[in-house]
């Protein structure tokens, strides 16, 4: 049984939880799957955590869980390759050049679980680190390596879309439209 | 001396994850840094766009159809989805009910009749059930469709604006409970145990306060509580919203 205060958290945070289903997930329609497979988990627990924040990452665990669990069953699991070192970000290609929307989330979809993951729980879902740390059960540096790393996977993959992501977003949606 | 600056601080300092310190010094670094600069400002520009994802996203709606295909599993989303509509809208906590399968088979069998269901002439109520006509009528609901099942007795109403309602009654031998409902916009769930009959009211896109009000008339009805009759029959009516459909 939920009390109030956690049925406005639940509200509130809902969004959220969907968003990082569909970064961790491959297609929306397993996002969905672990969207609904999340709430009946919350809402049938016997025990909830009672401050907001705990609860907040209590959600994001259970998630979490359920597809980790569902990668073990497929074999599937995530390589969480903390000891690689990043020397630089990719060099930009230089000149005005527009992040947009379209791009990004393209080259988001191809980063890899591990990347979306980390991504999602700092970026989409607004985490700081110390709270991601917490809920993924490493330490605050290793979160801290992590984005990096992702954020330069990201990069990488977008300039692979260097035509998409090298011009104004209006004009890039009909070049690519075009097959560039 | 020029600092450097690596990528994990780069990106700390985006997220303002840096003490004051240290994200002074990356402060003073971008500001002489042209090159420096113009990848804190991607970083800035890609935590943007992704941190929009969720306002963009649009949450996943409660099934409207129950495919062939992972039937049974649109049938758990759809328990899911009234369930979590349920807890975010009542006022009051509701814990979820014990017999979630049966609840799933009911919005199954609504749906096949939502989707099957032509214009049916209304039908009589079959003995026994007469009680139920009262409120019906008060509500502006006729009965279109009745199957008898293994277990229970599927009772479909329609409404004047294409409204259309489920009962779905079983001989049930356990103690009384009181009326539950779950309201969201699309789906409207309302379940009792009186007088060793289980009623369950299920409907999609009905004003949540008329299938409210349609429910607890019939949940006092079943419990042949006939004192305030004309009172609540009144307020039935009182109650005659279109449907949203």
């Amino acid at each position: 049984m939920l009390d109030q205060t956690q049925q406005a958290l639940l509200l509130q945070t809902r969004r959220k939880l969907f968003g990082y289903a569909c970064a961790l997930c491959s297609d929306v329609s397993a996002a969905e799957d672990l969207y609904q497979d999340t709430m009946v988990r919350v809402m049938t627990a016997r025990t909830t955590p009672d401050d907001s924040a705990g609860y907040s990452l209590w959600l994001f665990r259970i998630m979490r869980n359920l597809w980790i669990d569902r990668l073990r069953a497929e074999g599937r699991l995530p390589d969480f390759d903390d000891s690689a070192e990043i020397e630089e970000l990719p060099q930009s290609h230089g000149g005005d050049q527009v992040v947009n929307a379209l791009a990004v989330r393209q080259a988001f979809a191809k980063l890899s679980k591990s990347h979306r993951e980390i991504l999602a729980l700092v970026d989409i879902c607004g985490f700081s680190y110390a709270e991601t740390a917490q809920m993924l059960d490493v330490a605050h540096g290793t979160i801290m390596s992590r984005v990096s790393r992702a954020r330069a996977a990201l990069v990488m993959q977008m300039q692979e879309q260097e035509n998409v992501i090298a011009m104004p977003l209006r004009r890039s949606a009909r070049r690519f439209g075009e097959g560039g | 001396m020029k600092a450097t600056i690596t990528p994990y601080q780069l990106n700390a300092f985006v997220d303002g994850e840096l003490p004051a310190d240290e994200a002074a010094l990356v402060a003073t670094a971008i500001a002489s840094d042209p090159e420096l600069a113009q990848r804190a400002a991607q970083l800035h520009r890609m935590k943007a766009v992704l941190g929009s994802f969720v306002s963009d996203m649009p949450l996943p709606e409660a099934p409207q159809a129950i495919p062939r295909q992972r039937r049974a599993w649109r049938k758990l989303a759809a328990c899911a989805s009234i369930a979590a509509m349920a807890l975010l809208l009542a006022s009051t906590p509701i814990s979820i009910p014990e017999s979630a399968p049966a609840e799933l088979n009911r919005l199954a069998q609504h749906d096949r009749w939502l989707s099957g269901a032509g214009p049916v002439d209304g039908i009589a109520l079959p003995a026994g059930a007469e009680w139920i006509e009262p409120v019906m009528r008060a509500s502006g609901l006729q009965l279109v469709h009745l199957e008898q099942g293994q277990e229970a007795t599927h009772f479909g109403f329609k409404g004047p604006n294409a409204c259309r309602l489920s009962l779905f009654i079983t001989a049930a031998e356990m103690p009384s409970a009181p009326l539950w409902m779950a309201l969201s916009a699309d789906i409207q769930q309302a379940r009792w145990h009186s007088g060793g009959y289980s009623f369950e009211m299920i409907a999609r896109d009905m004003a949540m306060t008329r299938f409210a009000t349609v429910a607890t008339g019939l949940q006092q009805g079943s419990d042949r509580h006939e004192k305030d009759q004309g009172m609540r029959l009144a307020l039935i009516q009182s109650a005659r919203l279109p449907c949203l459909a």
